[in-house]
C-alpha cells in the first residue's frame, strides 16, 4: 500500500496539470480546496469576535499558502488556483447560506440590501443568495463579467492579476467591473426606476 | 411597446462607459445625444448609471475594514473616515477628514501588521523623518500613528496628502503622449526622486501606480506617493518575528511590483538597497511608458524564476520594439536598468540630466554597452560557471564548441561545398560577434581567441582556394583571414600573421581582378594596413612605410567616392596616423606632421557626420595627441599644451562612467603626455598633479583588466614620470614612493612569459629615468634595450636615446656618444632643433667628467 502524498505535492501536481489545460485536474483540485477553505473559515469565524468581519481574500491566500506552500507554481498555475478557490469559496458560502436560511425558515421576505454585500464572509445569507442568483443571470448575458465577479469578490484577486488571467487589459477589467457592479446592483434592488412598464 | 431584450446591451455598455465619468449635466446631454429618440436605450443607460452611483465604493469591494460591520471605521486616530480610496498589498487607503487643520487626507491603514510597542515607536520616529520631506512633487506625509485594531493588537497608519490624479501609465496611455513628452515627464519625476534621495530617503517601490499625474490647466504635474514607506513596512515585518510572510502573502501585489524591482532587491541578502534601486525602477518605468510593455517577460513565471530573470536576463532592446529608439534613448534606458548598481546612473539626477541632454540635442554621457560589456554580461549569465573557474574557462568552452571537430571534419570530408560555405559564414559571424571580439579584452583572452580562430582557418583557406568568383564568399574568407592575421600579431606570432594576411591579400586581389569594386578596394587597403602594422611591430620598421603607403593608395579613392566623413575615412585616418608615427620615430618629424594633418581632416569630417559617436570622438583625440607630441618635441610648448589639454578634456568626458579599460588607458596616456609637457615647462607641481591623475586612471583600468599589458606598461611609465615630477617639485619622500611603485610594476610586467618589444623598451627607459637615482638600474636597462633594438630593426630614435643614457650611467661614455650619434643620424636633416639638442647631448657624453 502506498502512502498518500502530502497534500501540497498533490495540489502542486494538479496545478501544473491544470496549467497545461487538463480540466480533470482542475476539477480534482476543487474538493481539496473545499476541505481546506471550509476548515479555515470555520476555525477563523469561531475565533473572530462579533462585529469583526473576516476577509475572504485573506482566507483564500492562507489556503494557498497551506496547500501549495513554497513550491514553485507557474503564474498560470496560481491563476488556476485562485480561480478554483473563488469558485470553492462561492460554493461553500452559498451552500452554508442555503442551509441556514432553510433551517431558520424565514417567513417575512425583507428587502435585499446590496450595501451589506461588501465581503463574502461578512454578508448576510439572504443577500449572498440573491447575489448568487443575480450572478447566474449575469453569466448568461456575459460570462466574462461573471468570471470577473467570481475572481474579484470570492477569489479576492486584484485587477492586475485578473486582467492577466482573463487575458485582457487592466483597463478592460476595470470597465467590466464597473458595469457588472451596476448590473448586479440593479438586479438586487429590482428595476424600480427607468424600467419600462411591461405590456 | 418596448421589449427590454430588444435593447442592445453592448451599445448600452459602450454609452455607459463613454459618459460615466462626465459631470452630471454633461452626462445627461451626452446620453440624450447618443440615444437619440431610442427611449428604451436611454432608459437602460440611465438606470445603470443610477445604479453605478447608488452602489457606492463598498458594494462587492471584497475586503472588510478592520472595524465596524457597516464597512467603514468611523474614526481612525484624529481622522473621520469618509470613504475608501483603494486597497493595496500593504493595506486599505481611506479618504478621511482631519479636524485641525481642516483638510482631506489619504489615510493608509496597514494590514496584518501586528507590531509591538518598540516597533511602533520606531515606525513613528521614522515616519516623522519622512514627514519632514517637503516637495511639490511628493505627496506630503502628515502624520504616522497607530490605533487599536480591537483584537488586542495595534495597527499602524499614515495620514498623507490626498492627491487626486491619474496613475502615470494611464495618463500616458490616455493622452497618447509622444515620446519627447514622456521623456520630459520622466526626467521631472527623476528630479523629484533626487530631492528625496538628497534627504536620505529611498522610495523602494516606485511604479506607475505610485506616481499620479495631476492635470488641471497648464502642465501636467507628477506627484509621487508613498515615499520611503516600503522600507518601514519591510523592516517592520521582517523585524517582528513571524510577520515576514505578510508581504509575500499577497501574490497579486507582488506580481504588480516585481517588474520594478532591481536585481539587488530581488536578490535580498546582505546587499544594501540604495538610491540606485530607484534609478532602476525609473528605467523600467521609462521603458514601459515608451513602449507600452515591460522590459522583462515575467508573466507565467514562478516567482523564483521571475527573480532569476530580473537578475540575469537582459531586457529586450528598446529598438527591437521601435527602431526610433535606437541610439540615445536606448542607451539611457539601458544604463538606468543596468543589473549592477555600479554601472547604472549614479543618481536619479544623473538620469534626469542625460534625458534633458538628449531632449536638447546635446551628447549624452552614458555610453552604449561595449563589446567588453557584452562579454561581462555573458559571464554574468553564466555566473555559476564563471565563479567556479574563470572567464577564460568559459571562453575555452566556446572554443571547444566551435571546434567540435566531428562537426567540422565530417563536413570537410564529405559535405557539399554549399554546406561548407554555410559553416564558414557562420564562423565568420562568430568571429565578428561581440563575444569573440571581447575575448580580446579579457585576461588571456587574446590567446584564446587565437586558438578559436586557428581552428577555423582551414575553412577560410578552403574558401579562398576554391575561388568560385562569388564576391560574398571572397569577402567571408577575407574577413576570417584578416581577423586571424591580426590576432596572430596581437599574441606576437609575427610569421603566422604575415602568412595569414598574405592569404587574405591574395584572395582579395584575385577578386579585384574579376571586378573592380569599392568594397574590395577597401578590404585590400585594410589588409595592407595590417600588413604594415605587422612589419612595424615585429620587424624592420622601414619595411612598414611602403606598405602603409600602399594601403593609403587603396583607401584614398574609396574615401573620395564615399566622402571624408564616411566610415572608411576612419580606416584611412588610422593609416595616416600610423605612418606618421613611424616617420616621427625614425626621425622625420615634418613628414609625420603632414600625415597627422591629413588624418585630422578626416577625423573632423567624421565627427561632423557623427557628433555623438564615441569612436569618432576618440579618434580625433588620437590625432590631437600626436600633434601635441610633435609640438612638444620641437619645443613649441604653447601649441603642445593646447593640443594635449583638448585631448585630456575630451578623453575625460569619454571615460566618465561606464567604459572599458582601454578608454581609461587612453586617458592615462593623454594625461601622461600633458604631465610631461608641464614638467618640461618647469611647472613641476602642476605636472605632478596631472601625473597623479594619470596614475589613477591606470589603476582604474587595471581594476577592470589586470592582465592588459598595455595598461601595466602605461602604469609603470606614469609612476616613473610622477617620481620625476615630484622630485622636481621637491617632494622627495613621495617621489621615492612613486619610483618604487614604478620599479615594482616593471618587475611584474617583465615577469610575464612573453614580453613585447615596446614593453622592454619602455621598461628600459623607466629604469634609467626613475627618481630617486638610487632606484635606477642601467645594467638591466641596457640588456632590455639591446634586445628591443635588435628585434625592431634598430631604427627607433627613442630606443637609441635610452641606450645612450644607460651607457653613460654605467660610465661607458664613448659608447654612449656612439649611441647618440645613431640618434642624430636618424633625425631628418630638416629638423634642426632636434638635431641640435641631440648634438648637445652627445657633446656632454664626450666631455670630461667634472
Amino acid at each position: 500500500m502506498t502512502a498518500e502524498p502530502p497534500p501540497e505535492h498533490r495540489v502542486t501536481a494538479l496545478l501544473a496539470a491544470a496549467a497545461h489545460g487538463d480540466d480533470r485536474a482542475a476539477s480534482e483540485l476543487l474538493p481539496l480546496l473545499y476541505g481546506e477553505l471550509r476548515a479555515l473559515a470555520e476555525s477563523r469565524l469561531r475565533r473572530t469576535p462579533p462585529g469583526n468581519t473576516l476577509q475572504a481574500t485573506a482566507l483564500v491566500h492562507e489556503a494557498y499558502l497551506r496547500l501549495v506552500g513554497k513550491s514553485e507554481i507557474t503564474w498560470e498555475g496560481r491563476g488556476h488556483f485562485f480561480f478554483a478557490a473563488g469558485r470553492a469559496m462561492r460554493d461553500i458560502l452559498v451552500e452554508r447560506a442555503r442551509r441556514r436560511v432553510h433551517r431558520v425558515r424565514r417567513e417575512s421576505q425583507r428587502a435585499i440590501d446590496p450595501q451589506l454585500l461588501v465581503d463574502p464572509l461578512g454578508a448576510p445569507d439572504e443577500e449572498l443568495l440573491a447575489l448568487h442568483a443575480a450572478m447566474e443571470q449575469l453569466r448568461e448575458r456575459d460570462s466574462r463579467k461573471h468570471e470577473l465577479v467570481l475572481l474579484r469578490f470570492f477569489g479576492g484577486l486584484d485587477f492586475v492579476t485578473i486582467a492577466e488571467l482573463l487575458g485582457v487589459s487592466e483597463r478592460t477589467v476595470e470597465r467590466d467591473w464597473r458595469f457588472a457592479r451596476a448590473m448586479l446592483h440593479e438586479a438586487l434592488t429590482g428595476r424600480s426606476e427607468g424600467t419600462p412598464a411591461d405590456g | 411597446m418596448a421589449d427590454r431584450s430588444a435593447v442592445d446591451l453592448e451599445l448600452v455598455e459602450a454609452i455607459f462607459h463613454e459618459v460615466a465619468d462626465l459631470p452630471l449635466d454633461a452626462r445627461r446631454e451626452r446620453v440624450a445625444e447618443r440615444c437619440g429618440d431610442d427611449g428604451t436605450l436611454r432608459e437602460r443607460v440611465e438606470a445603470l448609471l443610477a445604479h453605478d452611483d447608488a452602489a457606492g465604493r463598498e458594494f462587492l469591494a471584497g475586503a472588510a475594514p478592520p472595524t465596524g460591520a457597516s464597512g467603514l471605521p468611523e474614526r481612525v486616530g484624529g481622522y473621520r473616515v469618509v470613504g475608501v480610496i483603494g486597497e493595496g498589498g500593504m493595506g486599505i487607503v481611506y479618504e478621511a477628514e482631519q479636524e485641525n487643520p481642516r483638510r482631506s487626507v489619504a489615510l493608509k491603514l496597514m494590514r496584518n501588521a501586528y507590531a509591538g510597542r518598540a516597533l511602533i515607536a520606531r515606525f513613528e520616529r521614522e515616519a516623522a523623518a519622512l514627514a519632514r520631506m517637503r516637495h511639490p512633487g511628493i505627496a506630503q506625509i502628515h502624520e504616522a500613528g497607530s490605533v487599536s485594531d480591537g483584537r488586542g493588537g495595534t495597527t499602524p497608519f499614515f495620514a498623507m496628502e490626498l492627491v487626486r490624479g491619474v496613475p502615470l501609465d494611464r495618463f500616458v496611455r490616455e493622452r497618447s503622449l509622444p515620446s519627447a513628452k514622456i521623456l520630459a515627464l520622466v526626467a521631472e519625476i527623476a528630479e523629484i526622486v533626487q530631492y528625496a534621495h538628497d534627504q536620505g530617503v529611498v522610495h523602494r517601490d516606485l511604479k506607475p501606480a505610485n506616481i499620479l499625474v495631476e492635470s488641471g490647466e497648464g502642465e501636467p504635474r507628477p506627484r509621487i506617493l508613498d515615499f520611503g514607506i516600503a522600507r518601514l513596512i519591510e523592516e517592520d515585518t521582517t523585524g517582528g518575528q513571524g510577520q515576514s510572510r505578510s508581504l509575500g502573502t499577497d501574490v497579486g501585489q507582488l506580481i504588480g511590483t516585481l517588474p520594478y524591482m532591481s536585481p539587488e532587491r530581488v536578490e535580498g541578502g546582505s546587499v544594501r538597497i540604495d538610491a540606485r534601486a530607484d534609478v532602476y525602477a525609473l528605467g523600467v518605468i521609462l521603458y514601459e511608458l515608451l513602449t507600452g510593455r515591460l522590459p522583462l517577460e515575467l508573466r507565467d513565471r514562478p516567482i523564483a524564476e521571475a527573480a532569476r530573470i530580473i537578475r540575469d536576463e537582459d531586457p529586450s532592446r528598446l529598438s527591437s520594439v521601435d527602431r526610433g529608439f535606437r541610439g540615445d534613448v536606448e542607451t539611457i534606458v539601458l544604463t538606468a536598468m543596468e543589473k549592477d548598481p555600479d554601472r547604472r546612473y549614479p543618481s536619479a539626477a544623473a538620469l534626469a540630466a542625460d534625458i534633458r541632454r538628449h531632449l536638447t540635442f546635446t551628447p549624452i554621457l552614458a555610453r552604449p554597452t561595449s563589446a567588453f560589456e557584452h562579454l561581462r554580461k555573458f559571464a554574468r549569465r553564466h555566473r555559476t560557471l564563471v565563479a567556479a573557474t574563470s572567464l577564460v574557462v568559459v571562453a575555452s568552452i566556446i572554443a571547444a564548441i566551435v571546434s567540435t571537430n566531428a562537426w567540422l571534419r565530417a563536413d570537410r570530408e564529405r559535405a557539399s561545398a554549399e554546406r561548407r560555405y554555410t559553416i564558414a559564414t557562420q564562423l565568420s559571424d562568430l568571429i565578428r560577434s561581440d563575444v569573440l571580439n571581447s575575448l580580446e579584452e579579457l585576461p588571456g583572452g587574446r590567446e584564446l581567441r587565437l586558438s578559436i580562430l586557428t581552428k577555423v582557418t582551414p575553412y577560410y583557406e578552403m574558401l579562398a582556394s576554391e575561388r568560385p568568383g562569388d564576391p560574398a564568399r571572397i569577402r567571408t574568407a577575407w574577413q576570417g583571414l584578416t581577423a586571424l592575421g591580426r590576432d596572430y600579431e596581437l599574441v606576437g606570432q609575427i610569421d603566422e600573421a604575415r602568412g595569414t594576411l598574405r592569404q587574405a591579400e591574395v584572395a582579395i586581389r584575385d577578386a579585384l581582378t574579376k571586378r573592380d569594386d569599392l568594397d574590395f578596394r577597401e578590404d585590400l587597403g585594410w589588409t595592407r594596413f595590417f600588413q604594415g602594422w605587422v612589419e612595424y611591430r615585429g620587424g624592420d620598421r622601414t619595411k612598414a612605410a611602403p606598405i602603409y603607403r600602399d594601403a593609403i593608395a587603396e583607401l584614398e579613392p574609396v574615401v573620395l567616392a564615399r566622402g571624408k566623413g564616411s566610415e572608411v575615412g576612419e580606416k584611412l585616418a588610422q593609416t595616416y596616423r600610423r605612418l606618421g608615427d613611424l616617420l616621427n620615430e625614425t626621425g622625420d618629424a615634418a613628414g609625420a606632421r603632414s600625415q597627422y594633418l591629413l588624418a585630422l581632416e578626416l577625423d573632423e569630417a567624421r565627427l561632423a557626420e557623427k557628433p555623438t559617436l564615441a569612436a569618432a570622438q576618440m579618434n580625433v583625440t588620437r590625432t590631437w595627441r600626436r600633434l601635441g607630441q610633435l609640438a612638444r618635441q620641437s619645443g613649441e610648448r604653447a601649441e603642445a599644451m593646447g593640443w594635449l589639454t583638448r585631448t585630456v578634456e575630451l578623453r575625460e568626458q569619454l571615460a566618465t562612467g561606464l567604459v572599458s579599460a582601454s578608454v581609461q588607458h587612453n586617458l592615462a596616456v593623454a594625461l601622461e603626455d600633458l604631465g610631461q609637457a608641464q614638467l618640461e615647462a618647469g611647472a613641476c607641481a602642476a605636472a605632478a598633479a596631472t601625473l597623479r591623475r594619470a596614475v589613477e586612471r591606470c589603476d582604474i583600468g587595471l581594476s577592470m583588466d589586470t592582465e592588459d599589458v598595455l595598461i601595466v606598461q602605461e602604469s609603470a611609465v606614469c609612476r616613473c614620470r610622477l617620481s620625476a615630477a615630484l622630485a622636481c617639485a621637491g617632494d622627495a619622500s613621495e617621489a621615492a614612493a612613486a619610483g618604487a611603485n614604478a620599479v615594482a610594476m616593471i618587475d611584474q610586467a617583465l615577469a610575464r612569459p612573453s614580453t613585447p618589444t615596446t614593453l622592454r623598451a619602455i621598461a628600459a627607459m623607466a629604469l634609467v629615468e626613475v627618481e630617486p637615482p638610487a632606484l635606477r638600474d642601467p645594467t638591466r636597462a641596457l640588456a632590455l634595450i639591446e634586445s628591443a633594438l635588435a628585434e625592431s630593426g634598430g631604427n627607433d630614435l627613442s630606443m637609441w636615446e635610452t641606450k645612450a643614457n644607460a651607457l653613460a650611467m654605467l660610465g661607458r661614455r664613448a659608447e654612449a656618444a656612439e649611441a647618440e650619434r645613431r640618434v642624430i643620424d636618424l633625425i631628418a636633416p630638416g629638423d634642426v632643433r632636434r638635431r641640435a639638442a641631440a648634438e648637445a647631448r652627445r657633446a656632454e657624453f664626450l666631455a670630461p667628467v667634472p
